[in-house]
């Protein structure tokens, strides 16, 4: 904020105190926005979003046009906040034109009846965005959202000691299971990899994976299917890893996982394709040791799950409608975004034009074997059918509770799926939603 | 609820008795200097618990695929019924209860202890000790929090090797989350037994050694008894934060998936209001969780009262 | 009870001192913890000793810190000073004027207004926080420096304290000459009563500062925009990211000593004044 070296200068007496908070309030009741101003006669456009570089994709389209002028607030990560602060002022009444909503909670924001329909508006685009992402902003046949990104999950793995030690790379998930066992005696102290029972998003994408979606609209009921074949499938098999002690049990991310990783004390990460980056980041001294592949399926019938992903919808209240869409379109299909978005992470596009652009811009050089674009643009065909249901974000936190004993031998994973959807149900049914439990018909 | 209907204050009460009245002046003057508070008092407190109560009977009903919009319903007490039947708020209930029964006793004693060895004669450096154990209660709760928790991570922090057990583990990390308040809080309370055990008369203690009374019985039947009322009100105050008991295991979540989103009822409330998105469930859980505490804060000053008057 | 007599020992000195080792250690190991992880970089905790300094690191966090997102953490701990230090002593001045004016004055509704204060001790944040967050959300103030700092101003158990130090410090007659000399209510408050009440209106102060700057809850909720939270909530926030960005981890270590160090340097100096308000605090 512009005023703190005046602060600073001021010093902390007393009344100067008073005279800063003062005038800090002021800035805070004008809202916190961008400095520039709008050039006279622009339409001014509102976005709420947490995307990392977001400010600098709004200051490109800014200066790139005098008709549209955005004003961005950065809020706090979906859960974090994000998607209560959303939620509430949809509610209030004053939402702002653009809201960031990520595929796994369109459904529930729109709960709130607070986003506007785009189906006409998008019509046009439908064959420029992959499939999975265009299925992600229309869970009832309606398009809510403008895709931005998508995630697909991968396998990157320790290309050097798999070689070393001759453990071929696993294309199933029984091959999987055996070259965790080959790792495990190469290294009694070594894993596979880990897998977090703390991340309901991780084990959603690994159940897409397995092709029975947890979700399907059917005319006015949602079809309920948590403890569908597929995913006691993936959760059975996860389960007997756990139980023999196959697969590690850290938090992605932690300092014991970089740890782990970097040390030879984790092989591989089932991950999405936003790792990309972070790996490079946050164990640059790997480099020329890890490979990219997509995961390993069921019985070699191709399939990859995603974890996560970005659209963006329009306030049904907005004053603008038009000159928001027309900052999205931008947004998810000029190709000048990917190439800002390349200088501080790696972008994986929706619209397909753009990711090649952002494969284009791609520098390269950390991993070993296929192109990382090449593997990710592979998964994400591979990516079958799915919906995510009105309480996606919430199921989250209950499967993390739920599977939270499984490691102390509490509960199995089966079970605490069979649990899950129970009280899923439940708590759709509570909400007055028609609810049918298990598969599509 | 004692916030409507105060049926019993706490000990502070007791000094409320009236000041000398005959020189009090009967004009409004003393309105304007109460006005700035009362304004504070009616608008961040009075008003949104009365919202809250509000709230609290209503929720949102949808339909069909849910996608046409909300319709507000009354409900009565429906969001009550749901919160006291849900397992998840029983579970944070027993949660706090556990951490209270854990980190009350070892926090409280701990301070006592400390408090009698400082006031005891045979201590050097007093001083030092004191402020020693008391820089803990500096240190905002989050970063407590977050050093901590990087202290149980298994392979960066010591202490799973130290004591052979992983602290973040589904059977530790409650005495793990209580460790982490006792350690900011028992400088804290030391301090304030401290200060209170400087008000027994010397006297009575010097008599009491004449008589051949050691240490630990003078600190016993002597110093103890004396400070009971300061005792109480700790208590009265720990257990209310540990009712309210949310930071550390928020901190902690990032770290383990054994605190689960519900932890500690206000974890639940939070994860009603601001994940679920169920703000009549929010409002009924934090109603109930504000009656638990009066009625708790009522039962201590009452058992209080009844021992210091025997 | 400066003569060492040694009937009165309760135990030996050397176990008296021992206990008193253990818990200075207690207390002051995790604080040793932070300065030591201060000095790594990200490499250097898996391959560290906890207590062990890393390759001096230190500087390169410290300008990594303060490099992160346009310096946001110096904002944050602006905000900080302002929220507590501005909350502490506006709020202190409230809590003084109403602890006086219910004590020294009286007005209708007082004995209302006293007990009203004494249940607002005891109402959880929790219960206020959703309403305030859904009334600020109503008002158009959620995510505004006064949405946060007006509910932090609000501390009853301080008008509480004033009252007991307006009864116990200002002495009737003290008020009753003033009015002889022709000096209105207010003026008597500010010119008379409240220089006496100092030392009691300090420790309010003092008291509502360390809340306000341990706050958590009430700015997690009410807050979204980086750009106005206090130091904790920025780092509890960065602690979150932990887990896809690795890379913060010593941003949250560095900025936490940062954040602690002049709250403990500040504890240290006003140390006599503490002891002094806590004990009023605790013993009535």
């Amino acid at each position: 904020m512009e005023l703190s070296p005046a602060l600073r200068a001021r010093g902390l007496s007393r009344r100067g105190f008073l005279r800063a908070t003062a005038a800090l309030g002021a800035a805070g009741l004008a809202g916190g926005c961008s400095a520039t101003a709008a050039p006279p006669g622009a339409t001014k456009v509102t976005i709420w979003s947490w995307l990392t570089g977001m400010d600098k994709y709004v200051a490109a389209f800014n200066g790139a046009q005098k008709d549209v002028f955005v004003e961005l607030r950065v809020i706090a990560a979906g859960l974090s906040g994000g998607y209560a602060q959303q939620t509430n002022a949809i509610r209030a009444h004053n939402a702002p034109d653009v809201l960031h909503v990520e595929y796994q909670g369109l459904p529930q924001i729109l709960l709130t009846g607070g986003l506007r329909d785009l189906t006409a508006d998008m019509a046009d685009l439908e064959s420029q965005y992959s499939p999975a992402a265009w299925r992600g902003v229309r869970p009832d046949g309606r398009t809510w959202g403008v895709p931005m990104d998508l995630a697909p999950m991968v396998f990157y793995y320790r290309k050097d000691l798999f070689d070393q030690h001759g453990i071929a790379l696993p294309r199933t998930w029984d091959e999987f299971r055996a070259a965790a066992a080959a790792v495990k005696q190469v290294d009694p102290q070594a894993r596979i990899c880990s897998f977090p029972l703390n991340d309901g998003s991780f084990f959603a994408g690994m159940s897409w994976q397995a092709g029975d979606p947890w979700w399907t609209a059917q005319g006015d009921t949602w079809a309920v299917d948590i403890a569908g074949e597929g995913t006691l499938r993936t959760g059975t098999f996860w389960q007997s890893m756990i139980s023999e002690n196959l697969v590690a049990g850290v938090v992605h991310g932690t300092q014991d996982w970089i740890a782990g990783m970097h040390d030879g004390k984790l092989w591989g990460l089932l991950g999405a394709s936003w790792s990309v980056g972070t790996l490079g980041r946050s164990i640059p001294k790997d480099t020329g040791r890890w490979a990219v592949a997509t995961m390993p399926t069921w019985n070699g019938k191709p399939s990859n799950g995603v974890q996560g992903g970005t659209a963006f919808g329009i306030s049904a209240e907005s004053k603008a409608p038009e000159a928001a869409m027309t900052f999205l379109r931008w947004l998810s299909t000029n190709p000048d975004v990917p190439k800002i978005g390349s200088t501080f992470t790696t972008p994986f596009p929706a619209h397909l034009p753009n990711r090649a652009v952002a494969r284009q811009a791609y520098k390269g050089g950390y991993f070993i074997g296929d192109p990382v674009y090449d593997v990710l643009d592979e998964a994400a065909k591979r990516v079958p059918d799915w919906t995510w249901g009105p309480n996606a974000l919430r199921l989250f936190s209950t499967i993390s509770d739920s599977f939270g004993p499984v490691r102390g031998g509490g509960t199995t994973l089966p079970d605490a799926l069979r649990k899950i959807q129970q009280s899923a149900v439940a708590d759709m049914r509570a909400k007055g939603l028609s609810v049918r439990e298990g598969k599509s018909a | 609820m004692s916030v409507l209907a105060p049926e019993r204050t706490p000990v502070l009460e007791e000094r409320s008795a009236e000041p000398a009245v005959r020189t009090r002046r009967k004009d409004f003057a003393g309105l304007v200097l109460a006005i700035p508070f009362l304004v504070l008092l009616v608008g961040t407190v009075l008003v949104p618990v009365l919202y809250a109560l509000y709230l609290s009977l209503f929720t949102e009903r949808l339909s069909g695929l849910g996608f046409s919009g909300p319709e507000h319903v009354f409900v009565w007490l429906g969001n009550y019924v749901s919160v006291v039947a849900d397992k998840a708020f029983h579970a944070g209930l027993g949660n706090v209860a556990l951490f209270a029964l854990v980190h009350i006793p070892s926090m409280l004693i701990g301070a006592l202890v400390l408090a009698l060895l400082l006031d005891s004669a045979v201590v050097r450096l007093r001083r030092m000790w004191s402020l020693a154990v008391f820089v803990p209660y500096a240190v905002p709760v989050v970063i407590g929090g977050l050093i901590w928790a990087y202290l149980y991570s298994p392979t960066i922090g010591p202490i799973k090797n130290l004591l052979g057990i992983d602290p973040l583990s589904d059977t530790a990390v409650l005495p793990s989350i209580a460790n982490i308040a006792t350690w900011q809080w028992v400088g804290y309370n030391m301090i304030i037994f401290y200060t209170a055990l400087q008000a027994v008369p010397k006297e009575i203690v010097e008599a009491a050694r004449a008589d051949g009374a050691g240490g630990l019985r003078t600190a016993w039947s002597i110093k103890i008894p004396v400070i009971r009322p300061t005792i109480f009100v700790a208590v009265v105050f720990t257990v209310i934060g540990s009712l309210q008991l949310f930071t550390e295991p928020m901190v902690l979540r990032g770290f383990t998936g054994t605190v689960t989103s519900t932890w500690t009822p206000s974890m639940y409330v939070y994860e009603a209001a601001f994940v679920a998105g169920d703000n009549g469930r929010a409002a009924a859980a934090s109603v109930l969780l504000a009656v638990i505490c009066a009625v708790l804060s009522a039962v201590v000053m009452r058992f209080s009262t009844r021992r210091s008057s025997r | 009870m400066s003569v060492v007599d040694s009937k009165s020992r309760w135990v030996s000195v050397p176990a008296v001192h021992v206990i008193l080792v253990v818990a200075a250690l207690y207390s002051l190991l995790p604080l040793v913890w932070l300065v030591t992880s201060s000095t790594k970089s990200l490499g250097d905790f898996s391959t560290t000793g906890a207590f062990e300094f890393g390759d001096w690191n230190l500087w390169a966090n410290v300008k990594a810190l303060f490099a992160q997102e346009n310096g946001i953490f110096w904002q944050w701990l602006l905000n900080s000073v302002l929220y507590a230090g501005g909350g502490a002593v506006l709020g202190a001045l409230i809590c003084a004027a109403c602890g006086y004016a219910i004590a020294k004055t009286s007005f209708p509704g007082r004995k209302l207004l006293f007990a009203l204060t004494l249940t607002g001790v005891l109402v959880p944040t929790t219960v206020l926080a959703l309403p305030m967050y859904l009334l600020a959300s109503e008002l158009r103030v959620v995510d505004t420096f006064w949405a946060v700092f007006i509910p932090l101003l609000t501390n009853p158990f301080g008008v509480y304290l004033a009252r007991v130090y307006a009864d116990a410090s200002v002495p009737d007659e003290v008020l009753e000459a003033a009015r002889v000399d022709g000096a209105g209510q207010l003026r008597t408050f500010f010119t008379v009563a409240l220089p006496m009440m100092r030392p009691g209106v300090v420790t309010v102060l003092l008291f509502q500062f360390i809340g306000i700057w341990n706050n958590f809850f009430l700015p997690l909720v009410l807050l979204t925009d980086p750009k106005l939270f206090p130091v904790s909530l920025g780092l509890f926030q960065w602690s979150t990211r932990q887990n896809q960005f690795p890379q913060y981890t010593p941003l949250v270590i560095t900025g936490s000593l940062l954040a602690v160090l002049p709250l403990v340097v500040a504890f240290l100096v006003l140390n006599r004044q503490w002891r002094k308000g806590l004990a009023a605090g605790s013993v009535k």
